[in-house]
């Protein structure tokens, strides 16, 4: 019964992992080169050197892509990596163009989804926070995020659910609002006494900015103001800022 | 009779406006009808253009395993798991989790059998956020057939970390090695020092975890 529990993980993994190695099988896209060559690099990278060339006419075999470097086969079989400045300059079967290119504000401003991470300060307690984000549209996205405080007598753990509308979605630096709810969780330190934990319901707003850097990646910094509503008969406030970065995708 | 006047009368500023506008109409009728339908049909399919589907191998994930040494409290193996973002070719992003079991203190050990925190308080467990920058970018050569590409590499950032029942901000800063033995598999030598604020003997002080690990990640 065990053996076959086993056999049935494996099998499914197996399932699972099978379209990842039949794309890794798949990937021959073969472009020409149109520049009077291209430099081939023993590694990602401009410190690696430069080993192989191909000329122009060639038929280069594209395998993947690492930041801005494609690794390539060239028609001897050599393997190199190609900076894409220089894949640019390569013809398609198609005769065309390859249409490859770091990302750019402009896809930035496409963005569907965002993740990221940011760090800062929680009414004197450090916090650090993941999130995703949904953008339904150039303007306006959904976020769920996780936080953690570490204060001095307590830590402290946010969920959050909010709304963040951004009017300026083509400028670099762009400022976004931002409205949502979340609970709190509070926990009190073992070597203090003991207080029991307690979970509240919280709202917030806040302002931010985001600055988009290179490729995927993006700056984010972003002040909150919350409300806790406390079990007691007066409602908690505090403030948090916090800075970071993020990927789109 | 009367009928075809009748039809002369009324149809004829129509009749005359139709006559007028057709010398200047008639040419471009004909010569339009003439561009419009082309005699010979090219048989040119519409290009479509696709952006290429290039496998992007940006994410670094694998595994760890090494040595933590919890500062008053001696030196046990930790593990772990992380992950990383290549943003360039130099600088990476890189999110790790690790967990250990502290021993015991040397005041534990030669009194006997106090006891200064629970068994389940002396796990330690972290996660952090970090940015690395690699350095000294180099190759190495096994024999007269092999050269592996590899890579120093220093790396800082911040997390937390949960200890003695705990949770403390926890500031991290190291270095590593980074051999790539395939293009995709990878080996890691790594040294860290988690640093945080802590009360637990007493008196408030910076304790410096030292950390030594080797993992395996794949780039995918």
């Amino acid at each position: 019964m065990r053996h076959d529990r086993v056999l049935q993980v494996l099998w499914l993994g197996w399932l699972l992992l099978l379209p990842l190695i039949a794309e890794a099988e798949e990937g021959d896209l073969r472009v020409e080169v149109a520049a009077p060559y291209i430099e081939m690099h023993t590694g990602p990278g401009y410190v690696y050197p430069v080993y192989q060339v191909a000329e122009r006419g060639e038929w280069v075999e594209v395998l993947s892509r690492r930041t801005d470097w494609f690794q390539v086969r060239s028609h001897r079989g050599h393997l190199g990596w190609v900076h894409v400045e220089e894949m640019q300059q390569t013809l398609t079967e198609n005769g065309e163009p390859l249409g490859v290119g770091s990302f750019t504000l402009d896809d930035f401003r496409k963005r569907n989804w965002e993740f990221g991470f940011l760090g800062g300060d929680l009414d004197g307690a450090a916090v650090l926070s993941a999130y995703g984000g949904y953008a339904f549209n150039e303007n306006l996205s959904a976020e769920l995020s996780l936080s953690q405080a570490v204060g001095n007598y307590s830590s402290e753990y946010l969920v959050d659910v909010n709304l963040l509308s951004q009017p300026f979605p083509t400028w670099r630096y762009s400022p976004f609002f931002t409205l949502g709810s979340g609970m709190i969780n509070t926990k009190p330190n073992t070597t203090l006494v003991q207080t029991e934990d307690r979970t509240d319901s919280t709202a917030h707003v806040g302002i931010g900015l985001r600055a988009y850097m290179t490729r995927r990646f993006f700056l984010r910094a972003e002040f909150k103001h919350y409300t806790v509503f406390t079990s007691r008969d007066d409602n908690e406030d505090f403030n948090q800022w916090k800075i970071g970065f993020g990927f789109f995708f | 009779m009367e009928n075809r006047i009748r039809f002369l009368f009324l149809n004829l500023p129509t009749l005359l406006l139709a006559l007028a506008a057709l010398p200047v109409h008639g040419d471009e009728t004909i010569g339009g009808s003439l561009r419009t339908e082309p005699v010979v049909q090219p048989e040119i399919a519409r290009r479509e253009i696709i952006e290429p589907d290039i496998d992007e191998e940006d994410f670094e994930v694998g595994v760890f395993a090494g040595f933590l040494s919890v500062e008053d409290f001696g030196t046990s193996p930790v593990y772990g798991a992380r992950l990383a973002y290549h943003v360039t070719e130099s600088v990476f992003l890189e999110a790790a989790l690790g967990t250990s079991t502290a021993d015991k203190t040397s005041y534990e050990l030669l009194s006997g059998n106090v006891q200064l925190l629970t068994d389940e308080e002396r796990n330690f467990t972290y996660y952090n956020l970090s940015a690395g920058y690699n350095i000294l970018p180099g190759e190495v050569f096994f024999g007269r057939n092999h050269a592996f590409n590899s890579q120093f590499y220093l790396v800082a950032g911040v997390g937390n970390t949960r200890f003695a029942g705990n949770d403390e901000f926890t500031v991290n800063v190291g270095a590593g090695y980074r051999l790539l033995l395939t293009d995709w598999l990878t080996l890691h030598l790594d040294a860290r020092d988690h640093m945080f604020e802590s009360d637990l003997l007493g008196e408030a002080k910076t304790t410096h975890n030292i950390e030594l690990h080797g993992g395996l990640t794949i780039f995918f």
